[in-house]
């Protein structure tokens, strides 16, 4: 194992950055839109803003329209430039048995996510745009690709239902894999430097959640008051493989493979994430019998059945805060 | 002898010279003594009197001698024996026989005959002059000799019962045959006087044709088992042992509900052997019609007895002999039928989420198979109908009940017009929830309607008519959402099935393969239908109400309770 170079540098302010990295309709922006409520209902020290006026107003408008309009919010059509600033403590870095001080400190770090629809992951560029169209000239603006080597943190959201349909997760991964391989220096031997949470969404599906429950990979946290079944991080690489195992369509094993070529796997972790959690009926409890918290409505859209209680979503990114602010 | 005197009443040798001497055979004084002068008119005319009317008398006293004898052969058949009576007249000597048929029915036989002058060669061809031969002897030929001409000549009788018949009686050659032939055992010998001339084959036939019954005759027909549908004959009485010519019997006839077919009657005689089977497989019947039924699930049989095997189908009226044969009926009876025993309980649980199109097709789906019932079952002692209607279950977070909020209305068990109007007022709702229907809700308040019927010995029937499938009771591995009220529409469906004894159909707006297909067949076991094409006949057939064509029974249902024994 050669020792990880260096994350690239912050940009701005000294704030470091997480991007977002997903297939279209991977749940991206549910992924964010969830944030502000996981923050909310989090037991850990979090806060969420916005960075702008845009920032906040999709904060406010798309929790709305999950908390209460029980609407999923809509795909995100127009490239945008969204910002945020997520607060949180972690561990004191400098703390050691000779050097005394607090055990936690403020960290925080910039999600300066764009939100850009899942095409611009694609692929082939000359079919599917790979340039963020941002106001100001697409001169002026980097791609994703250089946006996400930019980052010191990747989140890489894969979408289960659509991976066993459609099978395009490696589709949307591994153009983008190379760009970002291309834009940052590796010496030889060295690989990514990027901390990536990779999330596999949408736990609370009925084929996905069936799946953990029928192989044994659920697990309850006893700091969870409302005791959701989880499958523990320390499996969730494994849930992943297997999951996709035998799925006539998904290339997931060459996402997974791509992952451990091109960064540390010290640096990989995976989650098994719900935005909207699972549903909680008139007894305020966790049934098995009765838990898919969407319902499906007319067209194929789907509608948020009671309350929502994101599951992994705050998670991927403490642990990415941890681990920037860790390098220090 | 020849030129020997005879009885002028009965023909009998007048053998007596003495006065006052009479007759050995009917009385008649043979020589009164003599008077002195001669016979007037007067005395003449009063003797001429006297002898019509001592024939007359002798002929009754043979009339009733013969027909005492005649009837005893007929009342003394037994079953696989044959009685003769041989005839030795004047003429010729005729042979009858009679004997019983496999139902028991006498039936007599021409046996054949033989003239004297064909059996005796040496008669002469004069007819008086051969019955004075006949009377008085044949010169040089004895009764030895008669006796073995005869037998040579005439057909030969059967080994059982004999009656021998001779008359007139007296003639020398007829006693001799006569005497030669009643010496086999079990023989009678019956003489008659010449005045009697009476056809001993017609009056056989005719005593044949009016005697009584010897074993009682049986109308063929099914029994249904209410619980499992097994058909079964069953033979009930029509005629009883001794009934006669003229007898009337009335049954009531019962066919299967909506079969508009003819309708056979099958009469068999009870012989009391391998005949009278519960199944009847083993018996010939003695008569088979076919004839329409009118309309309406029971129609009166009257049938008149005309004579042993001879059964008159008085009413229902046109009834025409079966082209076919008893197998041919039997191999047309089903084994089992899927027909529901009168008096039934339907529920018809309708959905009524959907366009409004697919309401007003369901609900007028409904109202048609009712309203085709009415002939079939026309009041509610036959048929009592409920009705449970739901809308979808509404999810989400919403002001109200919730989730978990009634959406069935109930119209309960009566009168099938109640339940239609009822049905007539409730409105139609639009999908709120696309994937499912509260199938479940609708089974459930349906169990609650029939799960006492089998108790009221009702027949309990579910008609479920929905637009999509039923929510599952947990949430599954696809992603229908689980009914909000836990309802378990296999476990409702297990009580309706089995414990209620419910028959379940189903109509759907689509019936699609696969795993859905088989939760319909579930719901529906005894029968899946697409709305679009779906009859109210169909699926009364589906039900049981009314009797598919496959399920025909060609024989009218027993008119006994279930469980009753002959």
């Amino acid at each position: 194992m050669t020792t990880p170079v260096q994350a690239p540098a912050a940009t701005e302010q000294g704030l470091r950055r997480v991007g977002l990295w997903g297939a279209a309709a991977s749940g991206k922006s549910t992924f964010l839109s969830a944030l502000f409520i996981a923050a909310m209902r989090s037991s850990n020290d979090l806060r969420v803003k916005g960075r702008n006026d845009e920032s906040t107003d999709f904060l406010v408008r798309n929790t709305h329209a999950l908390n209460a309009q029980h609407q999923f919010p809509p795909p995100t059509m127009q490239q945008q430039a969204l910002s945020w600033t997520l607060q949180m403590s972690v561990p004191n870095p400098a703390r050691s048995r000779w050097r005394k001080g607090p055990a936690t400190v403020p960290f925080d770090f910039r999600i300066d996510l764009q939100d850009a629809p899942g095409r611009a992951y694609a692929a082939v560029p000359e079919v599917q745009s790979a340039r963020l169209q941002l106001p100001g000239g697409e001169d002026d603006e980097p791609d994703v690709a250089s946006y996400l080597a930019n980052c010191q943190g990747l989140l890489l959201l894969i979408d289960p239902i659509r991976e066993r349909e459609l099978g395009d997760a490696h589709e949307f991964f591994h153009g983008t894999l190379l760009r970002i391989a291309q834009r940052v220096e590796m010496p030889p031997g060295q690989r990514l430097p990027h901390y990536i949470a990779v999330c596999v969404t949408k736990f609370d599906d009925p084929s996905v959640f069936r799946f953990a429950r029928n192989n044994e990979f659920l697990s309850y946290s006893e700091d969870d008051p409302l005791m959701f079944p989880r499958v523990h991080d320390d499996e969730a690489e494994r849930f992943m493989r297997e999951l996709f195992t035998g799925s006539p369509l998904s290339d997931v094993d060459l996402v997974h493979g791509g992952l451990r070529q091109y960064f540390y796997p010290e640096r990989i972790r995976y989650f098994v994430t719900s935005a909207v959690g699972f549903y909680l009926g008139q007894s305020g409890e966790f049934r098995e019998d009765d838990y898919w918290n969407v319902v499906p409505i007319d067209d194929g859209q789907f509608q948020i059945r009671g309350q929502i209680h994101p599951i992994n979503v705050a998670e991927p990114l403490l642990w990415l805060g941890q681990c920037i602010a860790a390098e220090g | 002898m020849p030129g020997e005197a005879r009885c002028p009443v009965c023909g009998r040798p007048a053998a007596l010279t003495t006065p006052e001497a009479a007759c050995g055979g009917c009385g008649w004084i043979l020589y009164t003594p003599l008077r002195a002068g001669a016979i007037t008119a007067d005395i003449r005319r009063d003797f001429d009197t006297q002898l019509r009317a001592a024939r007359h008398h002798q002929a009754a006293r043979d009339a009733r001698a013969l027909d005492t004898a005649l009837r005893t052969v007929i009342e003394e058949l037994s079953p696989g024996a044959t009685s003769t009576v041989i005839d030795i007249g004047a003429d010729q000597v005729i042979v009858t026989t009679a004997c019983l048929d496999r139902a028991g029915s006498p039936q007599v036989f021409d046996g054949g005959s033989v003239a004297w002058t064909s059996a005796v060669p040496m008669l002469p061809a004069a007819e008086q002059e051969r019955h004075s031969q006949l009377a008085d002897g044949i010169d040089g030929l004895g009764d030895d000799g008669i006796a073995s001409l005869l037998r040579d000549h005439m057909p030969s009788a059967g080994e059982d019962r004999v009656m021998v018949i001779c008359r007139p009686a007296g003639w020398r050659v007829l006693e001799a045959a006569a005497t030669a032939l009643a010496t086999r055992p079990r023989a009678q010998l019956l003489r008659l006087s010449g005045a009697s001339d009476t056809s001993v084959r017609q009056e056989l036939a005719s005593l044949a044709a009016k005697a009584p019954l010897r074993h009682p005759y049986r109308l063929m027909t099914v029994a249904v088992d209410s619980r499992t549908g097994a058909v079964a004959l069953r033979p009930r009485k029509l005629f009883a042992t001794g009934d006669g010519p003229g007898t009337e019997a009335s049954l009531t006839l019962r066919r299967m509900p909506g079969d508009v077919s003819g309708t056979t009657l099958a009469i068999f005689a009870d012989t009391g052997s391998n005949s009278r089977g519960a199944d009847g497989a083993a018996a010939d019947p003695l008569a088979l019609y076919s004839v329409a039924l009118p309309p309406g699930r029971a129609a009166p049989l009257r049938a008149v007895l005309d004579g042993p095997g001879r059964v008159r189908i008085v009413e229902p009226a046109g009834a025409v002999p079966y082209p076919g044969t008893w197998a041919q009926v039997r191999s047309e009876i089903p084994s089992r039928v899927t027909a529901a025993a009168a008096p039934v309980d339907l529920v018809c649980a309708i959905d009524l989420s959907g366009t409004r199109d697919a309401v007003r097709q369901r609900k007028a789906l409904v109202r048609d198979l009712v309203e085709l019932l009415g002939a079939e079952y026309p009041d509610e002692r036959q048929l009592r109908v409920g009705v449970v209607t739901c809308t979808d279950h509404v999810f989400g977070r919403r002001p109200g009940p919730g989730e978990r909020a009634p959406v069935t209305s109930v119209s309960g068990l009566g009168p099938a017009g109640d339940g239609l109007a009822w049905l007539s007022g409730q409105t139609g709702a639009d999908v709120s929830y696309r994937p499912c229907a509260p199938v479940e809700d609708l089974l459930q308040d349906s169990l609650a309607l029939l799960a006492k019927s089998r108790r009221a010995r009702r027949f309990p029937l579910l008609l479920t008519v929905a637009g999509r499938g039923p929510h599952p009771g947990r949430q599954l591995g696809d992603r229908r959402l689980p009914c909000p009220r836990g309802l378990m529409w296999q476990s409702i469906m297990d009580q309706l099935t089995r414990q209620a004894g419910a028959r379940c159909a189903v109509v759907a707006d689509e019936l699609p393969s696969g795993s859905e297909r088989a939760e319909w067949r579930q719901i529906g076991p005894v029968g899946q239908r697409v709305l679009s094409r779906a009859t109210a006949r169909q699926v009364a057939e589906d039900l049981g109400l009314l009797t598919a064509p496959t399920q025909r029974i060609p024989l009218p249902l027993t008119d006994e309770p279930e469980g009753a024994t002959r």
